[in-house]
């Protein structure tokens, strides 16, 4: 063999060649693909990729959006689909003008019909089916709790009907901001712990989905704040939940008109700064668990409550009736409990709202302004974005379109329901599967007793008997019974509760009999409520109501195994039910039975039955923390060093400004020792300016001194160490350059809520030419404009950050484009804010005028040169010559009458007014070189 | 066997060497390397992108008081035709001035406007030594959602590019006439190229809206995340037209619907417009439209958008059908009607299929 390889050099070198140029074929081709498509321009594949994927993704999302409109095709909103049989989610200001009935298009090209299931309309959120498919592409639905500000997230929906192709309009941006809070419109429309993004939502968008980077639902869109631009995206969007709408989901399903949860007391910040109940009403199951005004809120439904806030972006996301674990603190003694909420309506409140038809603006007509718009809009809203009731639009009904057959067979009307059709199918669905799970059927032949031998806590023989007519336990020497006929009857007082202390446990069983040997439809009045969590755990239950005579009963289905968990008796309004948990299901004689029955009463155990042996253990741990993992506490999505600047800016407040502008506005700290930067603005008329930090201290701040030149105020606060923007250390930026502007705009973000965060990049360096109406801002020095929308109230003094986080300028105010009469995003760079905080410091305020330029003591004039322009009569006349003065300077050098003077030097010059100006600059004896317009060519000429 | 060994590893370090360490991903992070990748998409088109000054013209018009200010353009070609947004040239301005990448101005002539894409063609005198580069084009049909899409003007002091950076947000808008972005668009970049990430000009920025033809409709959605381009393929069969100096209206057909929402609509006649194109060819009522320009038609919308996408003066091929036969048409269009002509008693009696609303 050895000799074979000495031989042929050519073979390997050929290979060696060959390998070679393989190799550069492979490093090369990406390149060689890259120059091929993009003639010769050269990006790099790194970005190329990422734009791919999010192609992907976007492409990927698409067909789980939906455009749904009224039966007849008008209004317009969004949706989500989120299973393979149709369900979908939307808002419910979308679908209360359609009434039973809407239209669906998806990005198929199909419009589907769809019906309504459930809706909550204080939280927003309206359940739909789509029919037509057994297996519509389904959007997943991802762990909101995740999401962090700074993640990328897109919106898709059909804003202002522009899907006409019925291919969603997509927009990109990032999550500004997490568990916002947005004030209900009356009490409805409350949009607690929501999203704040960025990226555009317009109406339309309103009940579309918010996906993050991997195509999952975060959020349902639904609200916008506005203000003086009409309703148009200025870059401040709200989406509730994915996880909020999780905790309804069961509860739409179930085809009611659902509520959410109030506490039955309401908390605020004490003296010290803790949380603390400031008011409790007695009959709210909180107080019956022990809580008491002035107790501290440690947790709530396991979050930490560290603010009131909190406890009420908390308790908007809870459905009414759940029960959720709740710690306090007394007199150093912690205390946990799990509370049983209360609804936010009463029910008849709750339909009453929903009747008066707060008539949601229809999306297709916004209002909106347009640069120098003549007629002068008074912006009524009440700039928090809610959408405003208004009058009914027509007089005469609308003819209403015809339903289709599928909905028809799909909707059954109820008092009370959104659609009693789902809540029938759920319930048959819950009683099927636990009928399947147990052996049951219905009727029985003969209504069977039950009679349970059972050994108690303290090891008592007992014996449960239970029959269509009573319930009866006897435990030693002592009987307990229990008559339903009797107890049941309509006159006389309510059941009795026996055995005494006990809560109603006689009657729970009886219950649990006649449910399970009866069935649903011979049990009185049965409807399925949704799903629930069970004595603080973490997964939900299907929950089932059972009311017959006085006796109402909550049923716990598990979900997995379809066991009954538990049963809940209810007799009185204002009193803990008695719970009866059924656990260790297994066949003793010939039936499905649990071998553990546990009673609990208030807090305490009542009592315990075991059946059969082994002794089972009681394993009904009642998870007052809420089981929830503490999830980690970072905030935000971005680097250390953009994370740490939050910290830096501050929400400011002043005086009430007149004209509408607002009292508040953001500042950055420029020291340790408390100097604060920001815009110098009506605000701070006043001597209470007050100064909240991002850890939610508030703190009085007083004017140190104003630079009019530049718009910027320098106040301080008192304090030292306070994180601060070192105003040496900041960045010039260039074009393209990626920004974060953190601000708080419309004053989103209250005591120790962060900032608002919005990305964009710096769109041109230029000199400022603003102002606001006649106004016009004496700053003309270095800025940055942006394409972020920071031209917002509240902005005003925020950051602007490039991509590593240094401080690259201060948000301007709310200005308009001198020039093209537009909003203008800009932002004040570090090196300018620099000089004008020394300036300040130093006690001197420099006023800028045109740098460099001086008027001239003996100034040209047009009459020296003999050119007579044309009769200034309109506001800004063009600069026509009208006569040119024979023999004279202007005539040497071939001026004439009807040249278009348009430059001075290089200086546009678009009305006499405006030459007129530019000639105060130079001075008499100079060469006035001017470029005139002669029959659409450019003439230029010096004049001496 | 030394030798053999030895070639063999040669081989595999050089085969392998392009792939650890490619010289390109020297950059830290997605976010620097986009930035970068920003501005060298814009450096690529900037000299194409020119800045318009008027001196000059109308106050106000359509109910829109006009600022003072530049307003952008584009070289097309090296033949000195520059395209812009129309609303730039509403207030039919005494002179054009174009100030070129390198700081020179030059005169222009407004030659004609194509009313249906918001466009005008203007010109300047070119030769010499004036330097007018033409910008890459990129085909619409490349183009996808989710893409980036950045939006060039030239309206600021100092005569740098302005830009605005987004993402294709839908391809298919204002009935096949624009592509949309959610980049910022404003009076800011009007007239300007909206680019891909390699500085292609997928279209021309222009104000649009769903509703309504006028050259400010869309005015109000300035930088409001919705934001319109005329792609380049149209722009380009524009410009060619709009060179002979004629300008250029949508095609006006004149079948009505009646439906509140032409997606959810059969493509179906339920009336002419009196005197229109329609009616005077003999369409009519219950006609079903099965294609247009040989283009199968579903909806109500397909038909909307096949004769959006054609001019006036333009012949359009119809197929419809009628007591069960199929019947072909070849009809010219016209340019729109006034508005007046439709009200009945200061009420519009009927909605015509392109005037949706």
């Amino acid at each position: 063999m050895s000799r074979n390889m000495c031989r042929p050099h050519w073979i390997t070198i050929g290979l060696l060649i060959w390998t070679f140029l393989a190799a550069c074929l492979i490093a090369f081709l990406p390149a060689i693909a890259d120059t091929v498509i993009a003639d010769t321009i050269e990006v790099d594949p790194f970005i190329l990729q990422a734009e791919s994927q999010r192609i992907a993704v976007m492409q990927k999302a698409a067909p789980t959006v939906v455009a749904i409109f009224e039966p007849d095709g008008k209004g317009g909103g969004s949706g989500v689909v989120i299973s393979p049989d149709g369900f979908a989610l939307t808002n419910y200001h979308v679908v209360q003008p359609c009434g039973k009935s809407m239209k669906c298009g998806m990005a198929d090209g199909r419009i589907y019909d769809a019906v309504l299931v459930g809706i909550d309309p204080t939280g927003d959120v309206a359940l739909i089916k789509l029919f037509g498919r057994d297996d519509f592409p389904l959007a997943k639905l991802a762990d909101s709790d995740l999401v962090r500000v700074g993640d990328a997230v897109f919106a898709m929906g059909n804003p202002f009907l522009l899907s006409t192709d019925l291919q969603p309009t997509i927009s990109w941006g990032i999550i500004s901001g997490t568990h916002r809070y947005q004030f209900p419109a009356g009490t409805l429309l409350e949009y607690a712990d929501c999203f704040q993004t960025d990226a555009a939502v317009n109406p339309g968008n309103s009940g579309g989905p918010l996906f993050n980077d991997r195509a999952e639902v975060i959020g349902i869109n639904g609200r916008c704040s506005f203000e003086k631009r009409g309703r148009v995206s200025v870059g401040v969007g709200y989406a509730i939940s994915i996880n909020q709408i999780k905790n309804f989901l069961g509860y739409l399903h179930s085809g009611r008109i659902v509520d959410h949860a109030t506490l039955g007391a309401t908390v605020a910040f004490d003296a010290g700064g803790w949380v603390t109940v400031d008011d409790i009403l007695e009959d709210s199951d909180a107080y019956r668990r022990g809580l008491r005004y002035g107790d501290e809120i440690v947790r709530f439904a396991g979050r930490t409550v560290d603010s009131p806030n909190a406890m009420k972006n908390i308790l908007g996301t809870l459905p009414k009736g759940w029960r959720v674990p709740l710690s306090f603190r007394r007199e150093g003694k912690r205390h946990d409990v799990l509370v049983r909420l209360s609804g936010v309506h009463r029910q008849s409140e709750l339909l009453e709202k929903i009747k008066a038809k707060q008539g949601m603006p229809s999306p297709g007509r916004p209002m909106p302004k347009r640069p120098g718009d003549d007629k002068k809009h008074d912006e009524k809203d009440d700039g928090k974005g809610a959408p405003r009731p208004e009058k009914p639009p027509e007089n005469k009904p609308r003819v209403p379109a015809e339903i289709p057959k599928i909905v028809q067979d799909n909707f059954q009307k109820k008092h009370g329901y959104a659609n009693y059709y789902f809540n029938l199918t759920n319930r048959k669905r819950v009683f099927a599967d636990w009928a399947a799970r147990a052996g049951l059927k219905w009727p029985e032949a003969a209504a069977k007793a039950w009679k349970i031998e059972a050994r108690t806590r303290s090891e008592k023989q007992a014996t449960i008997t239970l029959d269509s007519k009573s319930a009866a336990i006897r435990a030693g020497d002592k009987t307990f019974e229990w008559n339903a006929s009797t107890e049941l009857a309509t006159e006389g007082p309510g059941p009795a509760l026996t055995p005494p202390g006990s809560g109603g446990l006689l009657p729970a069983l009886y219950l649990w009999h006649r449910l399970a040997t009866q069935g649903p439809d011979a049990f009185g009045e049965v409807y399925y409520v949704g799903t629930a969590p069970l004595a603080g755990s973490r997964e939900l239950f299907d929950v089932v109501a059972g009311l017959t005579g006085d006796l109402e009963c909550r049923c716990y289905f598990d979900r997995k195994n379809h066991d009954l968990a538990a049963l809940e008796l209810f007799a009185e309004e204002g009193s803990d039910p008695c719970e009866l948990y059924l656990q260790n299901y297994r066949k003793t004689a010939g039936r499905w039975m649990p071998s553990l029955i546990t009673a609990h009463y208030g807090d305490e155990v009542f009592e315990t039955f075991s059946i059969g042996s082994p002794q089972a253990k009681n394993n009904v741990v009642k998870d007052n923390n809420g089981g929830r993992l503490n999830v980690s506490q970072s905030r935000r999505r971005f680097s250390g060093a953009v994370d740490v600047a939050f910290a830096k800016v501050v929400k400011i407040r002043g005086a009430g400004g007149f004209r509408g502008m607002e009292d508040y506005q953001s500042g950055l700290l420029i020291s340790p020792d408390g100097h604060v930067l920001t815009a110098l603005s009506s605000a701070l008329d006043t001597d209470e300016i007050n100064i909240t930090l991002d850890d939610g201290r508030l703190m009085s701040a007083t004017l140190v001194g104003a630079d009019p030149g530049l718009d910027v105020a320098l106040l301080k606060i008192e304090g030292k160490d306070f994180p601060f923007f070192d105003l040496t250390k900041g960045s010039k930026l260039e074009p393209g350059s990626r920004v974060l502007a953190l601000s708080n705009l419309f004053g989103v973000a209250v005591g120790n809520e962060p900032v608002s965060a919005q990305r964009g990049v710096v769109s041109v360096n230029t000199r400022l030419v603003a102002g606001r109406g006649v106004f016009e801002t004496p700053y003309h020095g270095p800025t940055y404009v942006l394409d972020a929308s920071t031209n917002n109230p509240g902005a005003a003094g925020g950051a602007l950050l490039d991509r590593e986080g240094r401080l690259a300028g201060m948000l301007g105010k709310e200005l308009q484009n001198k020039l093209n009469r537009t909003w203008l995003n800009y932002a004040i760079p570090t090196a300018e804010l620099k000089k004008s905080a020394d300036s300040i410091l130093s006690g001197r305020f420099t006023v800028e005028s045109r740098p460099g330029r001086k008027k001239a003591s003996k100034p040209i004039t047009l009459e020296q040169l003999g050119i007579a322009l044309v009769p200034n009569v309109l506001y800004r006349t063009p600069p026509y010559v009208d006569s040119v003065r024979n023999g004279s300077a202007a005539a040497k050098v071939g001026l004439r009458a009807d040249d278009l003077i348009v430059l001075v030097g290089d200086r546009l010059v678009q009305s006499c007014r405006e030459l007129e100006d530019e000639l105060s600059y130079i001075p008499v004896g100079s060469v006035l070189y001017l470029t005139v317009m002669r029959e659409h060519e450019l003439v230029e000429i010096g004049v001496e | 066997m030394r030798l053999e060994v030895l070639l063999f590893l040669v081989a595999v370090c050089v085969a392998a060497s392009p792939c650890a360490g490619d010289v390109r991903k020297d950059i830290a992070s997605l976010d620097a390397a986009e930035e970068k990748a920003f501005r060298a998409a814009v450096a690529r088109v900037a000299p194409s992108v020119v800045r318009l000054e008027t001196v000059g013209g109308l106050e106000r018009a359509e109910g829109v008081v006009f600022g003072n200010g530049p307003t952008t353009g584009l070289i097309i070609d090296d033949q000195g035709y520059i395209v812009s947004s129309g609303f730039n040239f509403l207030r039919k301005p005494d002179s054009i001035l174009v100030q070129l990448a390198d700081g020179s101005r030059k005169a222009a002539r407004l030659l004609a406007t194509d009313h249906s894409r918001k466009l005008v063609l203007l010109k300047i005198e070119s030769g010499g030594n004036t330097v007018l580069p033409a910008p890459v084009f990129a085909e619409r049909k490349n183009i996808r959602p989710g893409q980036w899409a950045i939006g060039v003007g030239r309206t600021f002091p100092g005569n740098h590019p302005n830009i605005s950076v987004g993402i294709v947000s839908a391809v298919n808008r204002i009935w096949g006439k624009a592509i949309q972005t959610d980049a910022a668009v404003s009076p800011n970049n009007y007239g300007g190229p909206l680019i891909d990430i390699y500085g292609r000009v997928m279209g021309l920025l222009v104000p649009m809206s769903p509703e309504g033809e006028g050259q400010t409709a869309g005015l109000e959605l300035y930088d409001s995340g919705i934001g319109f381009a005329v792609p380049s393929d149209d722009l380009l069969r524009s410009i060619e037209r709009l060179k002979k100096g004629d300008d250029l209206f949508g095609g006006f057909l004149g079948i009505v619907s009646k439906q509140p929402n032409l997606s959810m609509a059969e493509a179906v006649v339920e009336g002419c417009a009196p005197g229109s194109p329609a009616q005077k060819a003999g369409l009519k009522t219950g006609d079903r439209i099965l294609s247009v320009d040989g283009r199968k038609i579903d909806r109500a919308t397909d038909l909307r958008e096949a004769v959006a996408r054609r001019y006036a003066g333009e012949k359009i091929k119809i197929e419809v059908l009628r007591n069960d036969q199929k019947m072909p048409f070849e009809i010219e269009l016209v340019p729109p009607p006034a508005p007046a002509k439709l009200l009945k008693k200061g009420r519009l009696i009927q909605k015509r299929i392109e005037d949706q609303e």
